[in-house]
């Protein structure tokens, strides 16, 4: 009986893992920039979603867990000091962003430096929403549930962020009066 | 729909729900509008732009790796079935880390001088003087004002509170002793423990010397950890850090940023080093001690004074029963203790601590996981149980993390016995030696 339940939990968790691994890795990737440890964090967040089901708990909305999980693993990750939080001066300074794996391929660190240097131009709650919509594919409701806000302030933070990066990548022409 | 109400909400086409009325009257109002449209296209070129090019998928060893991981565990489980092997998969990740680590934190402060501006330098060098300075001092109290809910956290600010009053008093001599005190509460070392004073709730704890109580208020304790601190935050570059020198002062403006991480802001703006702040020091340019310092809150736009420093008195006579705190009758301090253990509390979720702190509350059981109440006196569980008793739960959330707080958030909603319904977060934190889950505020 005890056999079974493992194997049942086993071929839950992979067809769990086939369905998410993707969109978590990706989740942790653009906000560690780092594949490693975007591998650890997916792996922990699998782990402990199996350990959990182990200990008869089980989840009922797991993409929400699983979104809510990694969100929390990527917030230690940061609070335990292996992500610099850039500087003032450095966020203005700075145009690029340097990944730390030398093995991932050229065109994905540079996919990460290309959007990661432009969304350092939006304060970091605006930013965030997009990169929830556009790089994790959430929708504004899914979003409000994750960051516990309400969908009108997600909307409006998406409205303003993008605003913002419509008038950097397409600066208005300043038409003078003479 | 006018240009304007369509131009204000055609962000919400970028929503992949169902098509709800308000996407139907925008993308009709579209189909008739080339202004629109092209502002529209505009919106879809930004959104293009932060596309990837290239597919982020994870690693096609991941899934095995993940599994592997696991089929260990089971093994060992199957093994020896009363430990349980807890170790996060990154541990030995970190021991590498902790190398290259060390490494950068020996060369740090090198890069910091040499890549700082000169203005910077000057300032980094004032402070390293006022630091020397300090050392002349034996004792000290500070008259403060910050923006602060009085029955609260000491590091609790916002800008809608009131300014509240706020005294340090410090004596230097070994061993230090110091006391931290507003209307609602006080904090006192006295030199072999620390002990908190709630006087409305007469809740009185009593915890080990080292136990950071004062929070942020800690670096205020002692003028050497303030500038020492800033002299840190100056030489990585952390901060925008300025200084002038006028009529016998010296002023240092430095500009920082919240520190942490603000995935969900609940805790953004709600301690001053979980905000955006511009702190303004005034040091007696010849003795180079402090004498005042204002403190900003950045908000968007705005910013509001949070803490005003009216002034330091250094080398005064303090009277020693100063570092006493007399407890009413019938009121002893209570030990809080950290190293407890209840495998209940250790081994679960902090929802399912949750879960089990609102069933306790409801039955006005804080005796099945006594653990949980470790930061309450028996006065404060009475007064809990008045307020909360017979409580119903209507629902508890999925729990979420913000700034650098150790524990966890979970959201609850519940309806107390006079129908009312409450819907808040409450704070759990696992952060002892045995990884039991204890109430750390939210009630």
């Amino acid at each position: 009986m005890a056999a079974n339940d493992e194997s049942k939990r086993f071929k839950e968790l992979e067809q769990c893992i086939n369905e998410y691994q993707d969109q978590l890795f990706r989740f942790a990737f653009f906000r560690t920039g780092s594949v490693a440890d975007s591998e650890d964090l997916v792996q922990d967040v699998f782990v402990k979603l199996y350990r959990s089901q182990r200990q008869q708990a089980p989840v009922k909305n797991i993409k929400h867990y699983l979104f809510r999980s990694i969100a929390n693993a990527c917030t230690d990750f940061q609070r335990k000091g292996k992500y610099h939080f850039e500087s003032v001066e450095k966020i203005e300074d700075s145009t690029t962003l340097q990944v730390k794996d030398a093995s991932w391929p050229l065109l994905l660190k540079e996919e990460y430096n290309r959007i990661e240097s432009l969304l350092q131009h939006l304060p970091e709650e605006q930013a965030e929403i997009i990169r929830l919509r556009v790089l994790d594919h959430l929708n504004f409701t899914e979003i409000a549930v994750l960051l516990s806000q309400p969908v009108t302030t997600v909307k409006s933070r998406f409205k303003y962020g993008i605003d913002k990066l419509k008038n950097i990548l397409h600066p208005k022409e300043i038409i003078y009066d003479l | 729909m006018t240009c304007k109400d369509c131009k204000a909400e055609m962000h919400q086409l970028f929503d992949d729900q169902s098509e709800s009325k308000i996407q139907q009257e925008i993308k009709h109002h579209l189909a008739g509008c080339d202004d629109c449209t092209a502002a529209f296209d505009e919106m879809k070129s930004v959104f293009s732009f932060l596309q990837p090019a290239e597919t982020v998928n994870a690693p096609l060893l991941l899934k095995q790796q993940i599994l592997d991981h696991l089929i260990k565990e089971e093994k060992k489980m199957k093994n020896d079935k009363f430990r349980l092997i807890n170790l996060p998969v990154s541990f030995k990740r970190i021991v590498s880390i902790a190398a290259v680590v060390a490494t950068i934190l020996l060369i740090m402060p090198f890069i910091g001088k040499n890549g700082s501006s000169s203005e910077a330098k000057a300032a980094v060098s004032f402070l390293e003087k006022s630091i020397l300075a300090t050392d002349q001092i034996h004792s000290m109290i500070i008259h403060f004002s910050v923006r602060t809910d009085t029955h609260d956290n000491f590091a609790l600010i916002g800008k809608d509170y009131p300014m509240v009053a706020h005294t340090i008093t410090k004596s230097f001599d070994t061993p230090a002793k110091w006391k931290v005190e507003k209307s609602g509460r006080t904090i006192l070392n006295d030199g072999t423990a620390q002990y908190l004073w709630m006087p409305e709730v007469k809740n009185a704890i009593k915890t080990g010397i080292g136990s950071g109580m004062a929070e942020w208020f800690h670096i205020l304790l002692d003028p050497r950890n303030i500038l020492s601190m800033e002299e840190e935050a100056a030489k990585a570059k952390n901060s925008r850090i300025s200084e002038k020198e006028a009529g016998g002062k010296t002023y240092l403006i430095i500009t920082s940023r919240a520190e942490g991480n603000f995935l969900n802001d609940y805790l953004l703006n709600k301690s001053i080093d979980a905000s955006d702040n511009r702190r303004e020091y005034v040091f007696d340019s010849k003795t180079k001690l402090l004498e005042g310092l204002k403190i900003y809150l950045l908000d968007k736009t705005k910013e509001r004074l949070i803490f005003d420093l009216d002034h330091i008195e250094y080398n005064t006579v303090i009277n020693p029963a100063t570092f006493t705190i007399p407890l009413p009758e019938g009121i002893e301090w209570s030990v809080l203790d950290l190293n407890v253990t209840n495998a209940n509390l250790s081994n679960i979720s902090s929802k399912k601590a949750a879960e089990l702190a609102l069933e306790g509350l409801a039955k006005k059981d804080f005796d099945s996981n006594k653990e949980l109440w470790s930061q309450y006196n028996f006065i404060m569980l009475k007064l809990i149980a008045s307020q909360y008793g017979d409580l119903q739960v209507i629902q508890i959330g999925e729990p979420f993390k913000s700034w650098i707080y150790p524990g966890e958030f979970v959201p609850y909603e519940i309806k107390q016995k006079d129908g009312s319904i409450r819907k808040w977060n409450l704070a759990l934190r696992n952060d002892n030696p045995h990884k039991v889950w204890m109430i750390d505020g939210g009630l």
